[in-house]
């Protein structure tokens, strides 16, 4: 299950459009096959529960929050690689232990990005966080 | 402070993340913005360094400027 932060069409195409500076390179070198990403998160190794994943410090800061199944992305046919980055490999481990992934969008004009988006967003189910407002205090460092 | 709207969830556990764009830019190292998302809280941040096209910064997941 992929999880990300609560976006309007128009948040994640702006989104994708900033942080392709990220990925011009690797598209330059033929590594990536667009710089157009959606960001998501899962827990590494099956370790953070849902409410976890809610509660760290990224999500605590999310009114509503985005669901959906990573099979149901990855049979879209322009969606073709998920690329991982620990979030926090600088940081000892934490009992949520997040994987960020990116959704990587192939894209040539930003119309078709755009449409794209709305049908990679159209698989998002959109929930009220709960833990929105507890600001993640059971992962305050001190803890 | 200047706010900047920006994809938190990129930003790691302690609040490391980039902002990029001309307005990135011109921030100086050590100054106070607020950062924010969609549908998020507005939150403070502090940069760290800037560099072209983009300014390294942390936020302060507890210092809540504005809440949705």
């Amino acid at each position: 299950m992929l999880r990300a932060g609560g976006g309007s069409v128009d948040n994640l195409v702006q989104r994708a459009l900033e942080n392709a500076l990220e990925y011009t390179e690797l598209v330059d070198q033929g590594l990536c096959p667009s710089p157009y990403t959606i960001s998501v998160h899962v827990p590494r190794e099956r370790r953070a529960s849902k409410d976890d994943i809610l509660a760290s410090p990224q999500y605590a800061r999310y009114g509503p929050y985005l669901e959906a199944r990573a099979s149901l992305l990855l049979s879209l046919g322009f969606v073709t690689v998920v690329a991982t980055t620990i979030v926090h490999a600088e940081d000892p481990p934490t009992p949520i232990d997040l994987c960020h992934y990116d959704v990587v969008v192939e894209a040539v004009t930003p119309e078709q990005l755009r449409e794209r988006v709305q049908r990679v967003r159209d698989r998002f189910a959109r929930h009220h966080n709960p833990a929105h407002g507890t600001g993640g205090a059971r992962y305050r460092e001190d803890i | 402070m200047k706010t900047f709207s920006t994809d938190l969830s990129r930003f790691t556990t302690k609040g490391y993340g980039t902002l990029y764009g001309a307005a990135a830019t011109q921030l100086r190292p050590g100054e106070r913005i607020a950062v924010t998302d969609d549908e998020a809280d507005t939150l403070v941040a502090e940069v760290v360094r800037v560099s072209d096209g983009s300014a390294e910064v942390r936020v302060f997941w507890d210092k809540v400027l504005h809440r949705v």
